[in-house]
């Protein structure tokens, strides 16, 4: 790859983990200089378009009390319940207590079985770059092991669920983006073991079936993540 | 009962999503029309006729990706019945202009004008991908372009920004 495709490329996808790319990226120091002005630029980006939501935006989108079809919009002036009122109801649930949290994650990772399956199978550092864009992040380098890489619904929101495979079996790393929490928070319940460390403006559940897995499989997602908001 | 506790559900459902990709889709409208009204009523359109097809969803994690496609149908059909006339940055309402330049940012404020005066072709694939985090492949099945298209167009739309904003 030379300096005008490297260009092209990161200019057009910032976030892409192509081999070739970070291979060239590493090896010529204009270019490296290019690609973290455009990462710089790009956060400025993602802050410039999070245009403020308008007091009367949030919650104002209402379902319409009947299913039926083909009824024009006077179904519209049937529309009744939704969002108004839940906000804060949402925003209790997602804010519960730590032991809460611990164990809505037990449920969330038993009921998407995976993540409790030991596997050769990886998933490509692409996909997991995909996953974690459709969250608003970015990873400095690929995670080694990942098996699993999926958005799911968590409390109501759209979060990056991770299985990574760890010496002693697979380790489930849930990306909470706004669920703040003070410190970390160790859990154990139902014969797994688990944290919750702050990050950047979220926190991030790791759980395994091992304790000792879990530093080692959290320590490179630590370093390698990038919260872009 | 029964049938009362599945439409619940679906209810349920419907309601979380729609919760949970409320603001993207207003942020997104917002940056096509530029106009607050009609980001407004394009988003309560966009959900009513999301939740009309809501079980021609089969996997909730592509909701957001559901919800955008019939957000753009939606934006060409009020466009094609309305032909709402093209806002010019410099002729924005004091709401609109609130919008853009609610900071004391002044940086965050001149790059939002130049999102703004940025050609439409360029603009949203730009949005789908910094602010929506979709990928060039998925922004190139929302557009109905080739990836290549796509790659062209957030190079220059990035280009055309930092050129602009560095000025």
């Amino acid at each position: 790859m030379n300096c005008l495709e490297f260009r092209k490329q990161f200019g057009a996808d910032p976030a892409c983990q192509d081999q070739p790319l970070l291979a060239h990226r590493q090896a010529c120091a204009a270019c490296a200089r290019f690609a973290d002005r455009v990462q710089d630029f790009d956060r400025k980006l993602v802050l410039a378009l999070r245009v403020p939501l308008l007091a009367d935006q949030g919650g104002s989108y209402q379902v319409p009390a009947d299913t039926g079809l083909g009824q024009g919009r006077a179904w519209i002036g049937l529309a009744a319940s939704l969002v108004l009122g839940l906000g804060v109801g949402l925003l209790t649930w997602w804010s519960a207590p730590h032991r809460d949290i611990a164990q809505d994650l037990l449920v969330h990772m038993h009921h998407a079985g995976i993540s409790l399956v030991s596997t050769d199978q990886r998933v490509s550092n692409q996909q997991l770059a995909t996953v974690l864009r459709q969250s608003r992040m970015t990873m400095s380098q690929g995670i080694a092991g990942v098996s699993y890489a999926r958005s799911c619904m968590f409390r109501g929101r759209l979060v990056p669920h991770l299985v990574v495979q760890g010496e002693k079996g697979p380790v489930t790393v849930m990306i909470l983006p706004d669920l703040e929490v003070d410190g970390p928070t160790s859990f154990s319940e139902q014969g797994f073991f688990g944290t919750i460390l702050p990050a950047a403006t979220g926190s991030i559940a790791i759980i395994a079936g091992e304790e000792s897995d879990i530093e080692a499989v959290s320590e490179p997602i630590i370093q390698s993540l990038r919260w872009d908001i | 009962m029964k049938q009362e506790n599945t439409e619940e559900s679906r209810r349920s459902r419907f309601e979380n999503i729609a919760r949970t990709h409320e603001g993207d889709l207003f942020r997104f409208a917002f940056w096509l029309c530029r106009d607050h009204s009609i980001a407004q009523d394009l988003v309560q359109e966009t959900l009513l006729r999301a939740w009309r097809s809501f079980d021609s969803l089969r996997d909730e994690s592509a909701a957001r990706y559901w919800l955008i496609t019939i957000l753009r149908r939606e934006n060409a059909r009020m466009y094609e019945r309305k032909r709402h006339p093209t806002q010019d940055i410099d002729d924005l309402t004091p709401a609109e202009q609130g919008l853009l330049a609610n900071t004391p940012d002044t940086d965050l404020a001149d790059l939002r004008a130049a999102i703004s005066k940025l050609e439409p072709d360029y603009r949203e694939p730009l949005i789908l991908q910094v602010l929506l985090g979709f990928s060039t492949a998925e922004i190139a099945g929302l557009m109905e372009i080739k990836q290549g298209a796509v790659l062209t167009r957030l190079y220059r739309a990035r280009k055309m920004l930092m050129k602009s904003f560095e000025e």
